[in-house]
């Protein structure tokens, strides 16, 4: 099951891809041109936000945004939660999530003005904090059903892990603080909702020095080489670990305000593009049908 | 009561950007920002249909009238006005766009073609409100004056000559121009004006002719142009001079054409219809032979032969009672033979007998070598005797008796030689022997520088003078 929604997702990708490549290659002069110098290509009857393809690419898009939805009834509806894993589903989120508003982007013909504007850059918002909210999502440990662990639970198996380090590879108390040290779990943890940024520049920058720390606790316990793969995935489980209890905190409060940003966003962009998608039925722009 | 909190700031965003904004895709094109506004939507849009039409005519009503009258560059347009002229892409944005520009318009789409001429004039030369003549257009103009339209609009534009050139003919003519201008160059393009549509054709030479040669021109008039109604046309001598002075009246079709040689090369003319019918030899005549280029101005005169022909009698005959009539002699079938005959001869001072019958008349009526008749013959003599023809083979002997008409005394028209001399007249009456007696017994041949001559007088009448006293001439 799970190899049948990545392929859908990886058909979903290749589908948004192809998409914007053969729109690149139809429409890219028309895109490109000025707003004053489109309206006299002959390519604007259909690229044209009410044109065939144009607001073929509103429709499919917006189709999208209102399948964004699905995810959040799932999660909220109890009669629902039998419907599939909850990560499953937030994978198909944020697919939806990330090509709706490409398409409909190619839909304004980056041309944003009027009411539906605001629906636009409020989708912007919601995508962007989408991504927010999916780094700080990851930060906080789960189940592979997608359910919340709870402090005591994280603290439990990085307890179990390492016991394992200690006692399987023989890591010494020094070469623990080590990890804890490089963990930055201070940093976060005093750092609290500013701990972000922390936990991003850790993200980004801070594996370059990984390798050397798990060189260095190698070399003093002189382990087999096929040792060394599984302690380096260790080592880096618990750095995980140990980040997401310093970071537990401050990831639920910063999660519990991107609710207040992301949804408000989400509940504008889709009131707003229902009137304007009301509007346009009302004067007549009914697509193909 | 969370959830409350969290849909306040929903509602308090929406509110304030709704507050800050409208539906309208974007900024409406400056001819039309009065109609930016929420409200405004419909007055161009259609509910319940896409079209923009008829929101649209609503206000451009001309056009409206156009696409209905299937008339000019929209008369074939069915589709949403916003196929050609969208909207909502800002106040800079054209609604009117011409591919090429609107000065390579292919005005022939409109049904009015600009050719010659006419490619090279700007199109505001034409289209200005002095030569917009459509109604609907001008209400149009007038009904939103604040915008300028027309500035802007193609529409209204008279598509006829006059509607922008100045009829310089004044209404004298027809308005269709293009019966005689062409756009090239409509002032040298008035030989393509069909002539044939004008109450007089043109044929023959007349299609020669320079226009100006009858459609003069009156320079009085500012601009001058070409008269080109009122001509009076329904004859020649309109335009031409009558050389002939009317003396042949106004029918000149009746002789002439007005094909190449017309003066010469004249219709078959009846003749008998005048007042001169033609026979015998006039028939055989050249009319110039007549009617001779020095009596062009006229009509030959007819009623005398010498009126065409040259009197070679020299007025001889003037003083008859007929006063010289040729036809007193003469026949329209030639100058000879002449219808004069022995019997009219004789009804004249000189009676034709005897052996005059039988000589030719040049015999007498000779050519004169000098004198006032040289080179015509003499039919008149001051004096006329035997002499006036007759060499006085006597050598002027009997001249100084006086006798006007001395030959006779002797001779007959009969015979010259058969004279009829009564000598008793004479001083020598002839009596006796002298009765029988030859005559050049007497009148002996003598000779003198000039020849040969019959003496008859003065001659010796004394017997001596004949007769010699001895017996041998007894």
């Amino acid at each position: 099951m799970k190899y049948i929604h990545r392929t859908l997702l990886l058909i979903g990708i290749g589908s948004l891809l192809w998409t914007i490549w053969a729109i690149d290659q139809e429409a890219g002069n028309y895109y490109t041109a000025s707003q004053l110098d489109r309206p006299r290509l002959e390519t604007h009857s259909v690229w044209k936000p009410s044109g065939l393809y144009g607001h073929g690419l509103g429709i499919i898009g917006s189709s999208m945004l209102l399948l964004l939805f699905v995810y959040s009834i799932r999660k909220r509806v109890k009669i629902f939660r039998v419907w599939g894993r909850l990560p499953t589903w937030l994978n198909y989120h944020i697919f939806l999530g990330i090509a709706g508003p490409i398409l409909i982007t190619f839909h304004t013909t980056f041309k944003f003005g009027g009411l539906v504007s605001i629906s636009y850059w409020s989708m912007i918002g919601v995508m962007l904090s989408g991504f927010i909210g999916r780094y700080v999502y990851v930060k906080i440990p789960r189940r592979i059903s997608g359910n919340e662990l709870s402090l005591d639970e994280i603290k439990q198996r990085k307890f179990e892990l390492l016991e394992t380090l200690k006692k399987e590879y023989g890591l010494k108390k020094d070469h623990l603080e080590i990890i804890e040290h490089f963990s930055g779990a201070n940093a976060l943890q005093n750092n609290k909702i500013i701990g972000f940024f922390s936990f991003l520049f850790l993200d980004l920058f801070g594996w370059f020095r990984y390798h050397t720390l798990v060189k260095q606790i190698a070399k003093s316990l002189n382990i087999s080489q096929n040792d060394l793969k599984k302690l380096k995935i260790l080592i880096k489980q618990d750095i995980k670990y140990t980040r997401q209890i310093a970071f537990w905190d401050a990831a639920h409060t910063i999660f519990h305000y991107w609710h207040v940003i992301h949804r408000p966003f989400a509940y504008i962009m889709i009131i707003i593009m229902l009137i304007h998608i009301g509007v346009s039925i009302t004067l007549g722009y009914t697509w193909i049908f | 009561m969370s959830n409350i909190i969290k849909i306040v700031p929903i509602i308090v965003i929406l509110l304030l950007e709704v507050a800050f904004a409208q539906f309208s895709p974007g900024k409406l094109a400056k001819v039309h920002s009065f109609l930016e506004g929420t409200n405004n939507c419909t007055q161009c849009h259609e509910v319940g249909g896409k079209s923009l039409s008829s929101g649209c005519v609503e206000c451009h009503l001309p056009i409206k009238i156009r696409i209905d009258q299937q008339k000019g560059l929209h008369k074939d347009k069915q589709e949403d006005c916003g196929t050609c002229h969208p909207d909502h892409n800002g106040l800079k944005f054209k609604l009117v766009y011409w591919k090429n520009g609107a000065e390579n318009f292919d005005h022939k789409d409109i049904g009015f073609d600009l050719t010659d001429s006419h490619q090279k004039v700007e199109c505001r030369k034409c289209h200005i409100q002095k030569n917009m003549i459509e109604e609907s257009i001008l209400k149009w103009i007038d009904k939103y004056p604040e915008e300028l339209i027309v500035d802007r609009t193609w529409l209204g534009a008279a598509n006829t000559c006059n509607g922008c050139h100045e009829d310089i003919h004044r209404g004298e003519v027809s308005q269709d121009c293009a019966s005689c201008h062409t756009t090239s160059k409509w002032e040298e393009s008035k030989t393509s004006y069909n002539h044939d549509l004008a109450k007089f054709q043109l044929t023959g030479e007349h299609q020669k002719v320079s226009c100006e040669k009858c459609h003069t021109i009156d320079k009085k008039q500012k601009p001058a142009v070409m008269k080109l109604t009122g001509l009076n046309y329904q004859t020649c001598g309109s335009c031409h001079t009558d050389i002939h002075k009317s003396a042949y009246g106004n029918t000149c079709e009746k002789c002439h054409t007005t094909q190449a040689g017309w003066t010469k090369n004249l219709i078959p003319f009846d003749h008998n219809d005048t007042k001169y019918p033609l026979k015998g030899r006039h028939l055989k005549q050249n009319c110039t032979a007549c009617h001779t280029e020095k009596l062009l101005g006229s009509l030959p005169s007819y009623n005398k032969c010498s009126d065409c022909h040259v009197d070679k009698h020299q007025k001889q005959f003037n003083e008859r009672l007929d006063q010289g009539a040729c036809e007193s002699c003469h026949t329209v079938d030639g100058f000879i033979p002449t219808s004069y005959t022995f019997a009219d001869h004789n009804q004249s001072e000189f009676k034709i007998d005897g052996n005059h019958f039988a000589i030719p008349c040049v015999l007498c009526h000779q050519t004169q070598e000098k004198g006032q008749l040289k080179g015509f013959a003499q039919f008149k003599w001051d004096v006329l005797q035997c002499n006036s023809c007759h060499t006085d083979i006597h050598r002027e002997q009997f001249v100084r008796r006086e006798n006007p008409k001395l030959c006779e005394t002797c001779h007959t028209t009969s015979s010259f030689n058969i004279v009829n001399f009564n000598h008793e007249s004479t001083a020598y009456p002839l009596d006796g022997e002298h009765i029988n007696v030859n005559c050049e017994k007497c009148h002996l041949s003598v000779k003198d520088r000039n020849g040969n001559f019959t003496r008859y007088y003065p001659i010796a009448h004394k017997c001596e003078d004949c007769h010699s006293f001895n017996e041998k001439n007894k």
